[in-house]
Parts: structure tokens; C-alpha cells; sequence
């Protein structure tokens, strides 16, 4: 994620025409003249939150954070939040320590935008405590002008040709395992011990081609790929956009295992200072157009798919914002584990850096 | 307000009077009919409520019970679609996209249906419009596949699509290891929930386990996603058992219903059947009106009529008795109430008119009394009359007397002070008087003073010795009357003097005179406080001169010394005073008569003695002599005798200074070189 928060930066000049929108009538009551926003840097656009201001008369105060530990850990703390945009992955966390409260269907109706492909999935059956966001997929960003062999599975990862030119971004820890069981056939939320066995020995031969990205620090996968220390990098649609914005022959390559998805969703906290409020305000960021003007803006896809009809046909038949539903099949969400599961991934993480 | 302005106000109406008895009796009248028909209202009210709800909610729990059957029934066609749709898919694959077709075609709740493969992979898909389950990129994490690959028939929650378009879908296992999973048009389940009908307006929908409208004959409260979650009766429906639960509240519209919940079998849904209050309410709310309208028209009558009887029976009766007491009261006596009845009121007026007939016989009886009264009246008014007059008359008497009494009074005070000025004048002329008087006996005094420097000037001049004694003897009578006259002037009172201190001084002055000191004789003096007036105080001194001088001439012949005694005493049993002069010289012959001595010294004491009344005595001795006289003294302020100590027998010369030398300047002066003509300061008065 800390990723995507460095494209963003690269996009704040990428205005794209709004469309021009009639304001909704206002639903749902507020009953506060002040909530707060906690989100990663430069996600929400400030003219989102001004407009809402100026419809509700709800000052937004935005506090951002610069990782999801961060976020849980200040909840966690009891620092009172309204609204937190959220990985799905650690919803069920949250639940289970009771950081998070439900939200009213009644108060959210807008939730009818959002794309039957959102609703009701793994992380949190019925949407009775989250509302989705946006989405994207985790798949490999080729600098075709330099990579000798064509790259298209996470299998190809392992081809010697390419050792030592091999970006991964060691933070994504789950992505990371995810890509190895991806590799072998697996599901990339797998549990099953032998798989994860699997993938650790994977993971272990891959340890000498990897170039850790943290290491070199660029500014995100496009900067690693411009410096041409690394060939192929784990990277984000947004990475992917930069790096063309740079003239880097690079592609985008969705292996055919199958990408790995991630979505971030709305959740409100236990710990809130006015819920009504802030319900109305998740309400407001699901309406088409608001959708459509954080799309156009930060080109994240969206799980609001009543958004589509105002989102810039530019961004829409861009495939690595929008792609195909076919090269979506083999997609998965990486999803919570279990507690047994957490144990494995843990132990697999912990061989995977301590080995050589 | 009194009886006659109550009267006035009956006589002008009493049937308008809100304070008459007509009024109060008709106001019970009223209460107690109202009271009585409210209660009797209220109890078919309640017969027929009780009726009614009992009725309706017969009704009401089976209309739910059948909207529940109904529900249950449509969900469990869904169910059996998607299980018919298993078996033939899983037995017949190569026509698997036909029978599921031709499944669509046969349930028109079903709009699409999937077969999946166990990792998400669809084998075949059949959808009457859109296809949506089948364009989704996260089957694989979708609750529906995942709860159906586990072995679980999933139900989804209610979904709204953005065009407001209601679905569900549903998932089961394909009995071998892949998936069915089917979605559910909603509107198919709002039909059958919107056919359930019961009484006139009674209406069902469906709700989830969390209380959120699942089907409704409203389709936005499923699309707003409605919920009674947070609500009582809500709560009430989930905690009663089955979810059979009945009771009145307001619904989602705000409108007060009658509410009954029962479980669809199959499933976690309750379904509520609804019926406006008013309409479940309707036969009691009929029987209110009727019963309000036919009792306040039975109430109004009946009061009409009660009042009317009581006016009949009671009210006219007593004004009648009311206007004859009035009549009476007037005084016509000969008025008769004319109610012939034989009730209590009937009873009233013959008393009344009874009272009436004693009461004109009262009112002869009055009229003769008031005529004896009269007269009695004038006779004491007359006896009054005549007592008042001789009470004046008395009054003037006293008035009379009373200022004759002021006069005579006035007169005593007028001449009171006539004889305070009198006595004032008396009282200077008094004094001026002893002012003279002393002045008089200061003349005389010092004319006798004179006198006696003449005679001793005289005496100076003398050579013939009987002469000589004849001139000092002389001397010694004046000086003894002078000293009188000084002991008069220096007194207080000027009408006596105290004659004890006299005669310490006579004495003191002849002891001088005869050189007694030289001559060894005593003086022995017992004297008391005695006072005498001048006419006895004169002779009593002159007296003593004589009866001392004749002691110190002739009791003490040759040189011979002794004593001489004076004593003077009051008597304790009468007014005389007792004189003792005795000495013990040479004593006088045996023979001597003292009423026969012819010298000129016991003459005159003979003479003095005569002259204060007194009697002279000549006491037998056996040595000396001794002459007492006896004489009265006549009983005044000072005349009460005060005994001084007596005084010790003492030599002549301490006798001599008993007298003050200031008392008698006139004894050394006589015998040295003091001026004949000189006189004593005149005494202060």
C-alpha cells in the first residue's frame, strides 16, 4: 500500500474533465459539525471533502497514517476516529477486538452502487461492518526494452536469466507468499501446511534474484525500473502509469496464475465522535459521481459500479485501472487467515528472511 | 343578603335561581345519570374490545401463520429449483445450459443460475437478462461459494441492485463437489407478501433476523433497507417463542397498528401481519358512538323528565308553602295554603296553616297585652317625671349650700392672714421689746454699777469705821443687784435667769470682798439648776448677800477660820425650792429669836423672805449657824431643776474660780482701778 500512496503523488496533476453532476438531496441527517477522516495520505481529493462540507456544513478533519499497523495500533490506542478507509484483509481483526461499529444499512442506501462482486465476500459476511472502496491488483511491471525472455506467469520469476533484476517489496509480506503459492498452482490464500511448505522453498530460491526494494529506496516500482537495477518489480497499476510517464518501455503483466487483488474498504470505529454523520459521509462517498471524481483523480478502481457511467472513458479502458474480466478469472483477493493459518504464514515469513 | 331581598329574588324566578334547590337536585340528577351510564358505556366498551381483540387476533395469528406458510412455501420452490437443477446438471452436463433454461422458464422467481466448478471455474450459466453471478471476479471469495462448497444451502440477505432492483442469491451444493447457486428476483416474493390479505387493509411483509424488511408491500422500505432493529416490539418479536408475538404500536409509517409475528419455517425470517387500529378497533369504536349518542339523548330526557316530576311533586308544592309563609310574613293572616295532599308537604301546609290560625289568636292576645303595656308605660313615665323634678330641686339646694360654704371659707382664709400679719406684728413688736428690755437691764446694770463705785468711792473718803461697813455693805447689796440685772440681759430667755450660777458668782465676789482666803473659810457649795424670774431672783440675791455677809462679819471672830455651806435644792414633791446657808463658826446665843432681831442684815432678810413668799428658818446647831429658807417656784420651761455634781468641799480660792472671769469684770474692777462710769458692751440681741 505504501506504494500506491507514492503514485499517488504522481497523479495529483492527472485532472481528468469531471463530469458535471446534480447534487444529490442530502440523506440521512448529521448530527455533528465536525468528524474525522483517517486515511493514507493524498487518498480522499480535498475537493470531495470541500463539497461535502459545503452540502452538510460537516467540517472533515483529515488525519493520515502511513501504514495499516499504524492505523490499527492508534484504534487500537482509542484514539477516536469517524471514518478509517481500511484494508479488507483486517477487517475480521478489527471485529474481533470490537474496534469496529456496525454500520446501518438504513443510513448507508447508496450501498446499492456497489458491484455484486463486493458485496458479501469472505472478510466480512453481510457488509455489516465495512463498505468497499477501491481495488486493484499486485502483478509485475517489464522493462520490455532490457527483459530478454517475455515475462507472463509469476513462474517466470524464477528463470535465472532474470537473477539479481528481481524487485520485491519485502513490506507486502502476504503478497509475497502469495506469488510463490501462486507460482506452484496454489490457492494464494492457502492454508494447507504442504503448500505453504511449497512455498517457502520457493520463496528460498528466489532469496539470491530478488533486488529488495526497500534496500535501494526508490520512490516506487517505476523509479526502480527507470534506475534499471531491477528489470521486473512486484508493482500497481499506479506504479505502472508512472513509469510510463518516465518513457520507460515497460508492460504490465498479469500473470496467468492468476493476479493478486486487494481492496480497501470504509469502516466506522467504535470509538467515533458522531456516527450518524459519519454513516452520512460514507453515504456521500458512494454516490456515482463523488465515486467517479476520486476514480478520475486517483485512478484507483472502484467497487462502486454505479460509477462507471461518470468515470472518463480514458481511465475506464485503461487495463491496468480497469481490466478485463477475463484476465480477472484467475484474480483472488487476498483474504484474512485464521489464527492457525497466521501461525504458518508467520513461521513461513520467519524461514523465508533468517534462510538462505 | 337578607330574607326580604331573597324573597324578592325567588319571587322573581326561582326556576332560573342556580343556588335553588331545583338547581342542585338537577345537577346531582345529572351527575349521578352521567356517572351511571359512563359506567355502564365503559362496561360494554370493554365487553366488546375484549370481544373484538380476541376476534382479531384469531384473525390476525392466522393470517401470519399463513403469510409464513405462504413465504416459507415460495422460498422452498426456490430451494427445490436449485436442487432439481443439481441433479440434472450433474447427471446430464451436455445439456446443462438447456435444463437450466428451461428451469428460468418454469420459476419466474429465478433470473439466473450458475454451475460452478469447486475452485470458482463456471461450467454453465443460464440468466434471463444480465448475468451477473456469472461476470464476478471474486466468486472464489464470495460468502454464497464459499458456504456452498462447505455443504451449506446459503440464503444472501436482500440485495439492492443500483437501479433499485431487489435480488437474493442462493447456493447449494451440487452433490458432487462443484456448486448451484441461483439468483432470486425479489419482486416475485413482494407479490406474493403484497396477495396476502386479511380484514379490509391488513397487510404482511417479511423481515430478517436482524430485523431488516426482507420483503414489503412498500418495495422502497426493502430497497432503503428499512429496519426495526433498535425498536420494542421488534425486541418483543425476537425474544417470544417461534417469534408468535401480538401487541399494538406504530409501524415504519408512523400509523398505529395491530401486529402479529409468526417464524417462516425454513428459514431465519418472521413475517408480521399489520391491521390499522381503527379498523381492528371498528366495532368497538361503532358501539362507543352509539352507545355515546343513545345514552347522552337517554341521559338528557331522563333528566328532563326527573326534573319535570320533581317540579310536579315537590318544588311547586314548596313554592306555594314558600309564597303563604311570605303572605303571612306580611301579616295577612288570613291566608290559607290550598295543597291538599296527604304526603309529608301535605302535612306541612295544614301545620302551616294551623301555625297561622294560632298565630292571629297570638296576635290578640298581643294586642291586649300591648294596651296594658301602654298604660303601665305612662304611669312610670309620669313617677319618673316626678322623681326627676326633686332630684333638680336637691341638685340646686347643694349648689346653694356649696357656694355659701366657698364664701365662708374665703372669709376664714382672709382674716387667717389678717392674723398671720397680726401675729408677724406682734412677733417684730415682741422683739423690739426685749431688745429694749435689755437694753433697760444694761442701764440698770450699769447705773447699779455706778452706783456701787460711788458708794466705794464714797467709802474711800470715810475714815468713821461703822461707816465704812455701812458703805460696803451697801456696796455689796447693789453689786448683788447689778449682777442680776447683767445675768438677765446675758440670758437667753429675758424672763429668768439661772440662779445656781448667781449665786457662784455673789459668792465668788464677796469671798473677794471679805478676803475670805486670807481668813482660812471654806466655801461648800451644792447648788442646782435653777431658774427664777426677776422678782424672785432680786430678792433671793439680796438675800444670800445679806445671810453671807453676816457669816463672814461676824461666825468668824478673832482669825478663826472654817467652812461655809451653801445648798440649794429643788424640791422632788412640789414646786419649792429649798436655800441652806450654814457655816461652823461661832454660832449665835441660845436665846437668839430670829423674828425679834432688830439689825438691819436680819431684817432685811426677814423682809426679802415676806416679799418671795417663802419661810425663813433657824436650824439648831450644836457649832455654826444655819438658815434655811424655803420658797416656791413657779413651774416654767426652765424651771425643772437640773442637779449639777455636787461639788466637793473646796478651799475659797477654787471656789472663786468657778467664776468666769469674763462673767464678772465688774469684782476685780471694783476693787482696783476700773472707771465708774465705764460700761459693759452692750450684748448682741
Amino acid at each position: 500500500m505504501l506504494w500506491h500512496v507514492r503514485a499517488a503523488c504522481l497523479h495529483l496533476c492527472c485532472l481528468v474533465t469531471m463530469f458535471a453532476c446534480a447534487p444529490s438531496t442530502p440523506t440521512g441527517p448529521v448530527t455533528a459539525s465536525e468528524i474525522t477522516l483517517y486515511d493514507w495520505a493524498g487518498d480522499i481529493p480535498e475537493e470531495v471533502v470541500r463539497a461535502f462540507t459545503e452540502e452538510f456544513g460537516v467540517h472533515i478533519h483529515c488525519v493520515t497514517y502511513e501504514s495499516q499497523e499504524e492505523a490499527i495500533e492508534s484504534m487500537r490506542a482509542g484514539v477516536a476516529y469517524d471514518v478509517v478507509v481500511m484494508e479488507s484483509r483486517f477487517i475480521p481483526l478489527l471485529v474481533a477486538e470490537g474496534l469496529l461499529a456496525p454500520i446501518k444499512g438504513e443510513n448507508v442506501p447508496n450501498f446499492k452502487n456497489i458491484s455484486p462482486g463486493f458485496r458479501d465476500l469472505a472478510y466480512d459476511p453481510g457488509n455489516r461492518y465495512s463498505v468497499p472502496y477501491t481495488w486493484g491488483v499486485t502483478g509485475l511491471i517489464v522493462r520490455t526494452d532490457l527483459t530478454l525472455p517475455p515475462v507472463q506467469h509469476w513462474a517466470d520469476l524464477w528463470d535465472k536469466r532474470h537473477a539479481g533484476r528481481i524487485g520485491i517489496w519485502m513490506g507486502q509480506r502476504r503478497e509475497v507468499i502469495a506469488i510463490a503459492l501462486k507460482s506452484l498452482g496454489y490457492s494464494g490464500n492457502s492454508e494447507n501446511p504442504a503448500e505453504l511448505s511449497a512455498a517457502l522453498d520457493r520463496l528460498l530460491a528466489l532469496k539470491p534474484s530478488m533486488v529488495v526494494l526497500e534496500d535501494i529506496d526508490p520512490e516506487d516500482a517505476s523509479a526502480a525500473l527507470a534506475s534499471e537495477q531491477v528489470t521486473v518489480a512486484m508493482g500497481y497499476a499506479s506504479d505502472f502509469s508512472a513509469a510510463k510517464e518516465k518513457g520507460l518501455s515497460v508492460e504490465f503483466v498479469y500473470p496467468e496464475e492468476g493476479a493478486l487483488l486487494w481492496g480497501d474498504v470504509f469502516v466506522i470505529p467504535a470509538r467515533n465522535h458522531d456516527k450518524l454523520t459519519a454513516e452520512a459521509f460514507v453515504n456521500y462517498l458512494l454516490r456515482p459521481e463523488v465515486a467517479a471524481q476520486i476514480v478520475n483523480l486517483r485512478r484507483w478502481a472502484t467497487a462502486n459500479e454505479a460509477a462507471r457511467a461518470h468515470i472518463s472513458s480514458e481511465v475506464l479502458s485503461d487495463p491496468t485501472v480497469y481490466p478485463p474480466i477475463d484476465w480477472m478469472r484467475s484474480a483472488e483477493l487476498i483474504l484474512p487467515l485464521s489464527a492457525a493459518g497466521q501461525r504458518l504464514y508467520d513461521r513461513v515469513w520467519r524461514d523465508f528472511v533468517a534462510g538462505d | 343578603m337578607d330574607a326580604h331581598a331573597l324573597n324578592g329574588r325567588y319571587a322573581a324566578g326561582w326556576r332560573r335561581n342556580p343556588h335553588s334547590l331545583r338547581s342542585r337536585i338537577r345537577i346531582l340528577i345529572v351527575i349521578v345519570l352521567a356517572v351511571a351510564l359512563m359506567v355502564l358505556a365503559g362496561a360494554i366498551l370493554r365487553f366488546v374490545y375484549v370481544t373484538e381483540q380476541a376476534a382479531w387476533r384469531g384473525r390476525q395469528s392466522e393470517a401470519a401463520a399463513n403469510a409464513a406458510t405462504t413465504v416459507a412455501a415460495f422460498m422452498s420452490r426456490v430451494e427445490d429449483s436449485l436442487g432439481v437443477a443439481a441433479l440434472m446438471v450433474t447427471h446430464a452436463p451436455r445439456n446443462a445450459s438447456g435444463v437450466l433454461q428451461s428451469l428460468l422458464a418454469r420459476n419466474p422467481a429465478l433470473v439466473e443460475i450458475v454451475h460452478l466448478s469447486r475452485d470458482g471455474t463456471i461450467f454453465t450459466s443460464a440468466a434471463v437478462g444480465n448475468d451477473v453471478l456469472t461476470n464476478l471476479f471474486t466468486i472464489p471469495q464470495s460468502q454464497w461459494f464459499i458456504r456452498a462448497s462447505q455443504g451449506d444451502h446459503y440464503r444472501s440477505g436482500v440485495e439492492v441492485s443500483p437501479t433499485d432492483d431487489l435480488y437474493m442469491v442462493v447456493a447449494a451444493p451440487d452433490g458432487m463437489s462443484g456448486v448451484v447457486a441461483a439468483r432470486v428476483d425479489m419482486r416475485v416474493l413482494l407479490q406474493v407478501v403484497n396477495n396476502i390479505r386479511f380484514g379490509a387493509s391488513g397487510r404482511a411483509y417479511v423481515i430478517d433476523s436482524d430485523g431488516r424488511v426482507v420483503a414489503h408491500t412498500a418495495p422502497n422500505m426493502v430497497a432503503k433497507q428499512v429496519s426495526l432493529s433498535g425498536s420494542p416490539e421488534f425486541a418483543a418479536i425476537r425474544s417470544a417463542p417461534d417469534h408468535v408475538w401480538y401487541g399494538t404500536y406504530a409501524n415504519l409509517d408512523g400509523a398505529t397498528v395491530v401486529g402479529a409475528s409468526a417464524a417462516i419455517r425454513g428459514t431465519s425470517w418472521i413475517v408480521v401481519t399489520e391491521l390499522p387500529s381503527n379498523e381492528a378497533f371498528r366495532t368497538t369504536y361503532t358501539a362507543l358512538l352509539a352507545l355515546s349518542g343513545g345514552l347522552l339523548v337517554f341521559g338528557v330526557l331522563l333528566s328532563l323528565a326527573l326534573t319535570k316530576a320533581l317540579d310536579l311533586q315537590i318544588l311547586q308544592p314548596l313554592e306555594d308553602l314558600r309564597i303563604g309563609a311570605q303572605r303571612v310574613g306580611a301579616g295577612d293572616l288570613s291566608y290559607r295554603v290550598r295543597v291538599q295532599r296527604r304526603d309529608e308537604i301535605g302535612l306541612l301546609a295544614a301545620t302551616l296553616n294551623d301555625m297561622v290560625t294560632q298565630l292571629k289568636d297570638r296576635d290578640l292576645q298581643l294586642a291586649r297585652r300591648a294596651d296594658q303595656l301602654a298604660a303601665e308605660v305612662t304611669e312610670r313615665t309620669r313617677v319618673q317625671e316626678a322623681l326627676h323634678r326633686a332630684n333638680e330641686e336637691l341638685e340646686a339646694r347643694v349648689a346653694e349650700r356649696t357656694a355659701e360654704l366657698s364664701r365662708l371659707n374665703a372669709q376664714l382664709q382672709m382674716e387667717m392672714a389678717e392674723r398671720q400679719q397680726a401675729m408677724q406684728a406682734i412677733e417684730v413688736s415682741l422683739r423690739e421689746k426685749e431688745v429694749l428690755l435689755k437694753e433697760i437691764h444694761h442701764r440698770v446694770k450699769n447705773n447699779l454699777q455706778v452706783l456701787s463705785s460711788l458708794l466705794s468711792l464714797q467709802a474711800g473718803s470715810e475714815t468713821d469705821g461703822a461707816v465704812l461697813l455701812a458703805l460696803e455693805d451697801s456696796q455689796n447689796r447693789v453689786r448683788s443687784m447689778a449682777m442680776i440685772h447683767e445675768k438677765i440681759y446675758r440670758s437667753e430667755s429675758l424672763a429668768a435667769i439661772d440662779f445656781g450660777e448667781y449665786v457662784r458668782d455673789l459668792a465668788g465676789h464677796l469671798f473677794d470682798a471679805y478676803d475670805a482666803v486670807a481668813r482660812s473659810i471654806f466655801l461648800r457649795m451644792n447648788v442646782d439648776r435653777v431658774s427664777l424670774s426677776i422678782e424672785t431672783a432680786v430678792p433671793c440675791g439680796l438675800l444670800l448677800n445679806e445671810l453671807l455677809s453676816n457669816c463672814f462679819k461676824h461666825a468668824f471672830p478673832h482669825g478663826q477660820g472654817g467652812q461655809i455651806s451653801i445648798d440649794l435644792h429643788r424640791s422632788t414633791v412640789d414646786d419649792n425650792a429649798v436655800l441652806t446657808v450654814t457655816d461652823n463658826g461661832a454660832g449665835l446665843p441660845d436665846d437668839f429669836d430670829i423674828s425679834s432681831c432688830s439689825t438691819l442684815g436680819l431684817r432685811l432678810v426677814r423682809i426679802l423672805v415676806d416679799q418671795i413668799d417663802g419661810r425663813l428658818e433657824l436650824l439648831k446647831r450644836t457649832t455654826g449657824t444655819s438658815f434655811r429658807i424655803q420658797f416656791p417656784v413657779p413651774v416654767g420651761p426652765d424651771a425643772q431643776a437640773n442637779v449639777s455634781p455636787a461639788i466637793a468641799e473646796q478651799p475659797a480660792d477654787t471656789a472663786r474660780a468657778l467664776s468666769p472671769e469674763a462673767a464678772s469684770p465688774w469684782i476685780g474692777a471694783g476693787r482696783s482701778t476700773a472707771p465708774l462710769w465705764r460700761t459693759e458692751e452692750r450684748p448682741e440681741t
